[in-house]
């Protein structure tokens, strides 16, 4: 049956919160995905998803300058 | 709506779909993510529906077999005309 660690209940049938219950130290956690409102459909197909929260595009250049430059 | 808006909608909706589907495989529960694949799919059906009536079939089984099998009738495309 499928079953997840995270189980809550919330309104939106969605019972999986980001982190497990417990979270021992030591060990690494990868948020797990919560609903959002997603982007309209035009936006969607250019922007490669419909989350936003996904929408992380390679900048091709470093934030913030530097020590090295 | 002319061919290139229809099928650039169904483009965008068949992304969406796929987009859905990602992630309901992991929140089979998620009701707004199920309220909103309900919609898309229903919106694509519709585009696909309009698409065919006026430029005819994308894929053979949208082709008519009542009297004349409409599949040959748009340009094949190696013919200059389909692109």
């Amino acid at each position: 049956m499928y079953n997840n660690a995270n189980l809550l209940n919330n309104n939106n049938g969605n019972e999986l919160s980001a982190f497990p219950a417990e979270t021992p130290i030591g060990m690494c956690y990868v948020p797990f995905q919560q609903w959002e409102i997603p982007y309209a459909e035009n936006i969607a197909l250019e922007r490669g998803t419909i989350f936003p929260s996904l929408d992380l595009p390679f900048l091709g250049k470093e934030i913030s300058d530097n020590e090295r430059k | 709506m002319n061919g290139n808006n229809l099928m650039r909608a169904i483009q965008m909706y068949d992304f969406y779909l796929d987009e859905l589907n990602l992630y309901l495989d992991t929140h089979p529960n998620d009701r707004q993510a199920l309220a909103m694949f309900k919609k898309y799919n229903e919106l694509r059906t519709a585009a696909y529906e309009a698409y065919v009536k006026k430029y005819g079939p994308v894929t053979v089984d949208q082709s008519s077999t009542d009297s004349h099998f409409n599949w040959v009738d748009s340009p094949w495309p190696w013919e200059r005309s389909a692109n």
